[in-house]
């Protein structure tokens, strides 16, 4: 069943429920308050004219002769009810079986009803002037009943308005009530056939624009978290190729090589030169599986921070990067302050040779290389800057340098025995401290890499 | 199905506004059957009335609230009083003259008379808050010796008005018949200020000789007089 219909159905019966127990009570009290008032009015006249006519008849001490009657009748009468339709005194000798039954001085009232009236008769048998007498009235409750007649037609007419127009007021309620709650309906079903930009426009201050603002924010939450899943699957898969064609070229000279030993009978120096070539592509397989695997790593690790005395990372720096300074022909300027810092110190020393070896890839054999570190402009952080002089990168370039696979000049990457993920293993590390990597290039003079860390302030 | 559904739920609706116009209308004519059908009984207690007091018959008179309806060409009686009503009216005259020879003048006028009427009429009034019954009698008596016309109430038998004319009246001297006029008038002040105990600006009395015959021995004359309950 439809919620409007639901609705419509509830508060209608409601509404009707309560226009008719309303009425009815009112009606009732009315009809009995009517009824009870003229039936204690005629009590209380019939008792009122019983004592009269024992006045009156006490007077004469003898039986009352008709004219005496009228008089008395035209003295007991209560004129000021027009109900009071007859009075009837009857003496002994008039009274029936059914007056002789009456109780003596027990006024008996019952309802008498009539082709077109409602009567009520009272009749009091009594002892007055010496003799015995019934005294009969009668009241008229026809105009009562009429009156209740017409209160039950304005009933009917009522509940039958009240009806009608709480149905129609009802149902134009229910459909403006729904109507936004469709519109819901067709912005979810829209969200639920992948239409994510699809939003509900209603106005108003109810909580169905409440709803409506609620559902219009998981589209937009739904829609920018799909997006980022899309740009993530991209990503994935063109790691993946990239993987497979970093893969491939290693694995064809492997191959290459390992055919032409087993096909041809080499000579000595042909033979030790093929199998070095299979070392070392096997060597840079195994360089590619090894960042491979830490780059998965840093990806599903925390860093483990402690304090870190710049000056100690400087002087382990310094001793790790001679080798490469003299292999590279390239000078190298370590100027680490004085701060401590909190970082993971085996982390933070793999992401400086990373940078460093870069570096060293990038400059002209007999430049310098430079890695300083300055306090930043709130004194909290600390910058930690590797620079060098080399060939610099274009600037289209730098979005995408910590991408896993990319490179700037792939030829002379592999050349150099880079494996293409380096930056992406720095960019983690980077990650895992709270920070990131900050580039500024520019071609032929060089290049700054540059990341923070949290400045450890010594207490006192 | 969805449609037989949504006409079930209309049919239902439609019922229920049937019988919300129809039980009503059940209850109310099944009440009112109901008192049609029964019947009350009370008990009639009749009230003991108080006695009525010649000054409260006054007071009634006074303020209007009892009147009496004078007697009809209905009420003549040609054969006279009977016994009863003669004994009851000498009871009247006896406590309102007060003197033997007016008591005794007035009972030879209505043995002696040949015009006379007697009405009677009856009413109702509420004497402090009880229903009491009135009943007033007014007797007009004509005679050779003179006339009466008398009203009184037949329980307390208080005269409520009356008038005399007495024609057979004689008189030695002037001064006697001034004196009689005096004594009759006195009569009537005494009956009502201290039987009935009215002020005196709610009655009045009378008494006046409007023919007098001068004779050889002193005077002969016709009194008028009466009094009665303004």
């Amino acid at each position: 069943m439809k919620l409007s219909l639901k609705f419509f159905c509830v508060a209608y019966l409601a509404a009707l429920l309560s226009a008719s127990l309303g009425g009815f009570y009112l009606i009732r009290n009315i009809q009995a308050a009517l009824w009870n008032g003229q039936t204690e009015r005629f009590h209380r006249e019939s008792l009122d004219a019983a004592d009269r006519f024992a006045a009156f008849a006490d007077l004469f001490g003898e039986a009352l002769t008709e004219t005496q009657k009228k008089e008395a009748i035209r003295q007991i009468r209560p004129y000021g009810d027009k109900t009071i339709l007859d009075v009837r005194i009857l003496s002994s000798e008039e009274m029936t079986a059914s007056h002789r039954a009456l109780r003596e001085n027990v006024c008996e009232m019952s309802f008498v009803e009539t082709e077109d009236r409602l009567l009520m008769e009272s009749a009091l048998r009594l002892q007055a002037g010496g003799e015995e007498y019934c005294l009969w009235l009668q009241s008229d409750f026809t105009e009562i009943q009429r009156h209740c007649d017409s209160l039950r037609g304005q009933y009917r007419l009522t509940v039958l308005c009240t009806a009608a127009i709480t149905g129609v007021l009802l149902f134009l309620l229910s459909l403006r009530l729904t109507r936004p709650l469709n519109r819901l309906m067709k912005v979810a079903d829209g969200i639920a056939k992948g239409n994510y930009g699809n939003r509900a426009v209603i106005g108003g201050e109810d909580e169905i624009a409440a709803l409506a603002e609620s559902v219009n924010a998981m589209s937009v939450a739904i829609d920018k978290r799909i997006g980022e899943i899309r740009r993530e699957l991209e990503k994935r898969n063109l790691f993946v190729a990239d993987f497979t064609h970093e893969m491939k070229t290693p694995m064809t000279a492997i191959i290459g090589y390992a055919q032409m030993l087993s096909t041809y009978e080499l000579e000595g120096e042909e033979k030790r030169a093929a199998a070095r070539e299979i070392f070392c592509e096997a060597k840079r397989l195994e360089k590619l599986s090894l960042q491979l695997l830490d780059y998965y790593l840093y990806q599903n690790r925390s860093a483990r921070p402690e304090r870190l005395s710049l000056a100690e990372t400087a002087r382990r720096l310094k001793a790790a990067l001679h080798f490469s300074s003299v292999k590279y022909g390239v000078h190298c300027r370590v100027e680490l302050g004085e701060e401590t810092v909190s970082a993971d110190p085996i982390l933070l020393m793999s992401l400086l040779l990373n940078l460093a070896d870069n570096a060293f890839k990038a400059s002209k054999p007999q430049s310098e290389i430079r890695i300083f570190s300055e306090v930043n402009s709130d004194a909290n952080r600390v910058r930690i800057c590797v620079e060098d002089h080399g060939r610099g990168i274009e600037k289209e370039h730098l979005p995408w340098l910590t991408e896993p696979f990319y490179r700037v000049d792939k030829g002379r990457s592999r050349q150099s025995g880079g494996t293409g993920l380096g930056l992406a293993l720095c960019r983690e590390i980077a990650r895992l401290h709270g920070t990131e990597l900050f580039f500024e290039s520019q071609i032929h003079r060089g290049t700054k890499v540059s990341f923070t860390l949290p400045r450890e302030v010594r207490k006192a | 199905m969805k449609r037989i559904k949504s006409a079930g739920i209309l049919l239902f609706l439609a019922a229920a506004t049937v019988a919300a116009l129809a039980i009503p209308e059940g209850l109310w004519r099944g009440w009112e059957k109901k008192r049609i059908r029964e019947g009350i009984s009370i008990q009639f207690e009749s009230r003991s009335r108080p006695n009525l007091t010649d000054f409260q018959l006054a007071d009634l008179f006074c303020r209007r609230e009892s009147f009496f309806t004078y007697p009809s060409a209905n009420d003549l009686r040609p054969s006279g009083l009977s016994e009863s009503e003669k004994e009851e009216l000498f009871s009247v005259t006896d406590a309102l003259f007060q003197e033997k020879a007016l008591s005794e003048w007035a009972r030879n006028l209505w043995y002696e008379g040949a015009f006379c009427r007697y009405g009677r009429s009856s009413m109702l009034v509420n004497v402090e808050n009880y229903p009491t019954s009135l009943q007033f009698v007014n007797v007009i008596f004509q005679g050779e010796r003179g006339s009466m016309d008398i009203l009184y109430e037949k329980r307390t038998k208080a005269v409520l008005r009356f008038s005399l004319e007495i024609s057979d009246l004689s008189f030695e001297s002037a001064e006697e018949l001034k004196a009689g006029a005096q004594r009759t008038a006195e009569l009537w002040e005494n009956y009502y200020a201290s039987k009935l105990q009215v002020s005196r600006e709610y009655f009045f009395s009378y008494a006046d000789f409007p023919l007098l015959v001068e004779k050889e021995k002193g005077y002969e004359a016709i009194l008028v007089t009466g009094g009665g309950l303004l």
